[in-house]
C-alpha cells in the first residue's frame, strides 16, 4: 500500500513538475470581447499566442534567450498573461510571476498620482511655484524668473537639459538622500519654463521631492503609504536600493540583464566552410546601478504588481483617489498639440492617439530593464509588459490591442506638405554646459530633406511616409519667444537652433586647428633639428599655443567618447579636471594670440613671417572663440 | 614666386615629354574608373585619385629619368629650396584639380543615377546595411567622408613619394614603370592581407571595443552637414602631411650632395 502511496504521489508530482516546465501562459476565454483597435480579441489573441510560440529554430538562432512578460486586461478582468524567457540565461532561470523587472520612467506616474492625491487634499496647487514647497536651504540655480509649476514639471516644461553628470551610483553606500542627490545633479535650465518641452528626469524627481515636502514624509515611505498599501501591491520596491521590500530585492538580485550583440562564429559545417560568419546574440551586462534621484525611474516589482496599477486607473471604485472627479482630471489632456485640443500628455501621462480611441500610459528604460503601461481609460482595456532585455519589449503588440494611426484620422486628401526648413535638436540633450559642442555633431538633423510632415491646420502636424506603412505620428508646432520653431510630439520637441551653419564651421575649424597644430609642432621639431630655427621667448609661447589646440581638441574629443561609450563612470571630478584643462588652454591660446599679432606689428618681423604671425593668430582666435561659445570649460552643471 | 612659376614651367615641360608610358595608363585607369564609377559604383571613381598619387611622382620625373637631367637643376640659377617647392606646388594643385574634378564626376553620375538600374540599387543596400549597423548617417556623408579619406591617403602618398625623390634622387631602378606597377601591386596584395589579419583581430574582445570607439567617433563626426566636418579633417590632415613633407625636403635636398 505505501508502495502505491509512493508511486502515486511520484506522478502527481511528476505532472507537477512537468507543468512548472511548460511556458507559463494565463488565457480567459473571452469569446465577444473586441478589443480598441476593433479586431476581436480572439483573433489578437491567436496572434499573440502565436507569435511567441513560433520561435526561429535555425542553427544561428541566439543561444540566450532573455524574458519578457506581458499582460493584456480589460477592467479587473486578465485576458491574456504570458511569461517567456529566461531572466538568467546562463544559470537557466524561467521567467515567472516571481520574477521583478525595473519599470523605468513608468516610476515617474507614482510622482504625479501622489501630486494628484495632495491636490485633492488641497495641499498642493498644481500652478504655484513650486520654490513655495521647498525649503529655504534648497537652491536652485535657474536662469529664468519665471515661476516652475508643478504642471510645467508633468508636462516636461520646467526647462531643464539633461544632466551633465549622470545621477547614479555604483555602490549602495554612494547613495545620496533625495534631496542632496537633486542639488548634486542639478541641470541648468536651458529653456524657459512653460515653453519648450524636454523630457527631464530631475524634473520629474524634483517633484518627487516636492511630495517629500509637502507630505512631510520621505517619498518611497507616501508611496507605500498612499499607493502601493490600499492597491494590495505587496511585491513592489520604491527605493533606489530597492531594499524597501525584501522579496523585491531578493528577486531582483536574481535578475540579470542582456543586450543583443552581433558576434563572429566559427562554421562547422564540412560542406560550407567558408570561415566566420557574424551572427546576433545576447550578452550580459551590468545591472547594478542606482538612481540617485530615484523617483523618476527606481521601482520594482512583478508584472502582476505592474498590471494592479494598471487597472487601478480604469477602475471605477478609483482606489488611489477620494474622488472620481481627480482619476479624470489625472488621465485628461494637460498640454496639446499646438491650438488644438488633442492632448499630448495628461498630468505626466504619455498620450496615444489611435484610430478609435486615445490611450495613456508610460513607457519605462532603465540600464536594465524596460517596460511599457497603456491604457484606454474608456474601454477599461489595458496593456502592460516588462522584459530583462530592451530591446526585445514587445511594443508592437499595442498595434494588435489597440490600433493604429492612419493619416486619415486626422488628415484628408487635401493635407498639403508643410515645408518646414532649417536645423533641429532633440530638447532632450546637453544644450548646456561641457557638452554642448556634441549637440551640434550628433543631435542635430536638417529637416530641409523631410516631405513626409504633412499641416493639418492650427498649428497640428502629421508625418507619415505614404511608401512605408500608414501609421502617423502628431506634432504640434510652436514658435518660442526667441522667434524659433519647434515641433511636438509628446514628450519630446525638436527645437530649432539659429545660425548652425556658422557654428559647426566654427567646430570643424576648431578641430582643424588641432590637427594643423600637429603638422606645425612636427615641421618645427624638424627644423630645430636641423638648426634652421633659432629658440626665443616668443616662438616658445606660439609652441605652447600649438600644444594647447592639441590638448583641447584632445579633452573635446575624450567628451565625444563619454556620449558615444556611454561612460556612466564619468564623474564630476573627471569633468573638472577637462574643465579646467580647457581653461587653462584657452589662456594659453590668449597669450599666443597677443604674442603673435605683436609679432605682426613688429618692425624687425620680415613680411613672409608676418603671414604665418596672421596664421597663427587666427588659429589662436578659432581656439578661443568655439571654446568659449561652445562653454567647452563648463564643468559644473547647471 | 616668379622663379618657383618658371620652375613648374620646366617641370610641365619635363612632365609633357616624350616617355607615353605612365601616362598612358594614368588615362586608361582614370577612364576605366570613371566608367566603372558611372555604370557600377559612383564612390569607385575615388580609385582615380589613388592611382594619380602613386603615377604622379614618376609622371613628373619620368622625362628626367630617361635623360639623366636632375643634375640640370644643379646649374640652374635658382636656389634648391625653390625647385622643391616648384614640385609639391605642381602636384599638389594636380592632385587637387583632379580631386576636384573625379569629385564633380561623381556627384554627376549619382545625379544621373544610372549606375541604379545597373547594380540593382547600391544605395538601397546602403541603407539597408546602415540601419542594420544602426548607423545614422545619411549615405551623401558616407560618400563624402570615404571620398575625403582616400584623398587624404592619396596626398600622403604623394608627398611621401616626392620626398623620397628628393632625398634618394633617382635612377633606373627607382621610381621607374615597372617598379611602380609592382608596388601597386604589392599594396593591394599588402591591403588583402591587412584585411585578413583585422578579420582575426577583430574577434579579439579588445581590438573590437577599440574599433567600435574609433568609428563611434567617426560617426558623431561625420553626422554634420553631410560629413562635411570629417572631410574638413581628412582633408586638412592631407594638406598637413604635404606641408611637413615639403619642409622636410627644403631641408634634406638642401643637405644632399648632387
Amino acid at each position: 500500500m505505501k508502495q502505491w502511496l509512493y508511486k502515486i504521489t511520484a506522478i502527481c508530482c511528476a505532472i507537477g513538475f512537468s507543468f512548472c516546465g511548460l511556458p507559463l501562459h494565463a488565457h480567459a476565454e473571452v469569446e465577444d470581447v473586441i478589443c480598441p483597435s476593433g479586431v476581436a480579441w480572439k483573433t489578437v489573441y491567436d496572434i499573440l499566442h502565436h507569435n511567441w510560440e513560433n520561435d526561429d529554430d535555425n542553427e544561428y538562432h541566439p543561444k540566450k534567450d532573455p524574458s519578457y512578460a506581458f499582460t493584456v486586461f480589460q477592467g479587473d478582468h486578465i485576458l491574456l498573461t504570458e511569461f517567456h524567457g529566461d531572466i538568467d540565461c546562463e544559470d537557466h532561470i524561467p521567467a515567472d510571476e516571481t520574477s521583478v523587472y525595473e519599470w523605468g520612467s513608468i516610476s515617474k506616474t507614482m510622482v504625479w498620482v501622489s501630486a494628484m492625491q495632495l491636490w485633492e487634499q488641497g495641499k498642493l496647487d498644481l500652478d504655484e511655484d513650486i520654490r513655495h514647497y521647498l525649503p529655504d536651504d534648497f537652491s536652485l540655480h535657474l536662469s529664468y524668473d519665471d515661476p516652475i509649476t508643478m504642471l510645467n514639471l508633468m508636462n516636461h516644461e520646467g526647462g531643464f537639459c539633461e544632466t551633465t553628470y549622470k545621477p547614479e551610483s555604483w555602490e549602495e553606500s554612494e547613495i545620496l538622500p533625495l534631496g542632496e542627490a537633486l542639488q548634486k545633479f542639478q541641470p541648468a535650465q536651458a529653456y524657459r519654463p512653460g515653453e519648450v518641452t524636454s523630457y527631464s528626469n530631475w524634473g520629474a524627481s524634483l517633484a518627487g521631492y516636492v511630495i517629500e515636502c509637502i507630505s512631510g514624509m520621505d517619498y518611497a515611505e507616501y508611496v507605500h503609504q498612499n499607493i502601493l498599501t490600499p492597491l494590495g501591491m505587496e511585491h513592489t520596491a520604491v527605493s533606489a536600493n530597492h531594499r524597501d521590500n525584501a522579496y523585491v530585492r531578493e528577486q531582483w538580485e536574481k535578475l540579470k540583464s542582456y543586450e543583443g550583440k552581433l558576434k563572429f562564429i566559427s562554421r562547422d559545417s564540412e560542406n560550407e566552410n567558408f570561415g566566420d560568419i557574424l551572427v546576433f546574440d545576447y550578452e550580459c551586462k551590468e545591472k547594478d546601478i542606482y538612481f540617485d534621484i530615484y523617483p523618476c525611474a527606481s521601482v520594482t516589482s512583478t508584472l502582476q504588481d505592474l498590471v494592479t496599477y494598471a487597472q487601478a486607473f480604469v477602475n471605477d471604485d478609483h482606489p488611489l483617489f477620494e474622488k472620481q472627479e481627480t482619476q479624470d482630471k489625472l488621465l485628461s489632456g494637460s498640454s496639446f498639440y499646438g491650438e488644438t485640443e488633442i492632448p499630448s500628455c495628461s498630468h505626466g501621462f504619455e498620450t496615444w492617439e489611435f484610430d478609435h480611441v486615445r490611450a495613456v500610459g508610460h513607457s519605462g528604460l532603465t540600464h536594465s530593464c524596460s517596460a511599457l503601461m497603456v491604457i484606454d481609460p474608456v474601454s477599461k482595456f489595458g496593456y502592460v509588459t516588462m522584459t530583462n532585455c530592451p530591446e526585445n519589449l514587445p511594443t508592437w503588440y499595442t498595434d494588435y490591442v489597440f490600433g493604429k494611426l492612419s493619416p486619415e484620422t486626422y488628415g484628408d486628401q487635401n493635407s498639403t506638405t508643410y515645408p518646414i526648413n532649417g536645423y533641429y535638436f532633440d530638447t532632450r540633450t546637453n544644450a548646456i554646459g561641457m557638452f554642448q559642442f556634441i549637440m551640434y555633431l550628433g543631435s542635430t538633423y536638417c529637416m530641409d530633406d523631410i516631405k513626409t510632415i504633412y499641416s493639418l491646420g492650427n498649428d497640428l502636424y502629421q508625418q507619415y511616409d505614404p511608401h512605408q506603412g500608414r501609421n502617423a505620428t502628431l506634432y504640434g508646432g510652436k514658435i518660442h519667444s526667441d522667434g524659433s520653431r519647434g515641433l511636438k510630439d509628446g514628450f519630446s520637441e525638436a527645437h530649432e537652433i539659429k545660425g548652425y551653419v556658422f557654428k559647426i564651421s566654427l567646430l570643424t575649424a576648431f578641430f582643424l586647428c588641432g590637427f594643423i597644430a600637429v603638422f606645425i609642432l612636427m615641421i618645427k621639431h624638424k627644423m630645430k633639428k636641423a638648426g634652421k630655427l633659432e629658440s626665443s621667448v616668443n616662438s616658445t609661447i606660439l609652441t605652447a599655443g600649438q600644444i594647447a589646440k592639441i590638448i583641447s581638441v584632445l579633452s573635446a574629443v575624450s567628451l565625444i567618447m563619454v556620449i558615444t561609450q556611454r561612460i556612466h563612470r564619468f564623474t564630476k571630478s573627471m569633468g573638472m579636471i577637462i574643465g579646467m584643462i580647457q581653461i587653462i588652454c584657452i589662456i594659453v591660446c590668449v597669450i599666443a594670440g597677443i604674442t603673435s599679432i605683436s609679432m605682426i606689428f613688429s618692425k624687425n618681423t620680415d613680411k613672409s613671417k608676418k603671414f604665418l604671425y596672421g596664421f597663427s593668430a587666427v588659429g589662436n582666435l578659432i581656439m578661443i572663440m568655439t571654446e568659449i561659445s561652445f562653454q567647452m570649460y563648463r564643468f559644473w552643471g547647471c | 614666386m616668379k622663379r618657383i612659376l618658371d620652375l613648374i614651367r620646366v617641370d610641365l615641360i619635363s612632365f609633357s615629354g616624350k616617355k607615353k608610358g605612365i601616362l598612358i595608363a594614368f588615362v586608361t585607369a582614370l577612364m576605366i574608373s570613371i566608367l566603372i564609377g558611372i555604370f557600377i559604383l559612383p564612390e569607385f571613381m575615388a580609385v582615380c585619385v589613388l592611382v594619380a598619387a602613386c603615377l604622379m611622382t614618376s609622371l613628373l620625373t619620368s622625362q628626367e629619368n630617361q635623360l639623366n637631367t636632375a643634375k640640370i637643376f644643379c646649374i640652374l640659377p635658382t636656389d634648391r629650396k625653390s625647385i622643391v617647392l616648384a614640385k609639391y606646388l605642381l602636384t599638389t594643385v594636380m592632385m587637387t584639380g583632379i580631386s576636384l574634378l573625379i569629385y564633380i564626376l561623381m556627384e554627376i553620375a549619382m545625379e544621373i543615377d544610372i549606375y541604379d538600374s545597373f547594380t540593382g540599387g547600391i544605395d538601397t543596400a546602403l541603407t539597408t546595411a546602415e540601419k542594420q549597423a544602426d548607423i545614422s548617417l545619411s549615405v551623401i556623408a558616407v560618400y563624402n567622408a570615404i571620398y575625403s579619406f582616400i584623398f587624404m591617403i592619396s596626398m600622403i602618398i604623394m608627398s611621401g613619394s616626392l620626398r623620397r625623390y628628393f632625398k634618394n634622387g633617382i635612377s633606373d631602378k627607382k621610381n621607374s614603370l615597372i617598379r611602380t606597377t609592382v608596388k601597386i601591386i604589392l599594396i593591394i596584395l599588402g591591403i588583402v592581407l591587412i584585411e585578413t589579419v583585422l578579420f582575426q583581430l577583430v574577434q579579439i574582445q579588445l581590438v573590437q571595443s577599440i574599433l567600435i570607439l574609433i568609428f563611434s567617433l567617426l560617426e558623431i563626426l561625420a553626422q554634420p552637414l553631410q560629413g562635411l566636418l570629417l572631410s574638413m579633417i581628412f582633408i586638412g590632415i592631407g594638406y598637413g602631411m604635404t606641408a611637413y613633407h615639403t619642409v622636410c625636403s627644403v631641408l634634406e635636398y638642401d643637405e644632399r650632395e648632387l
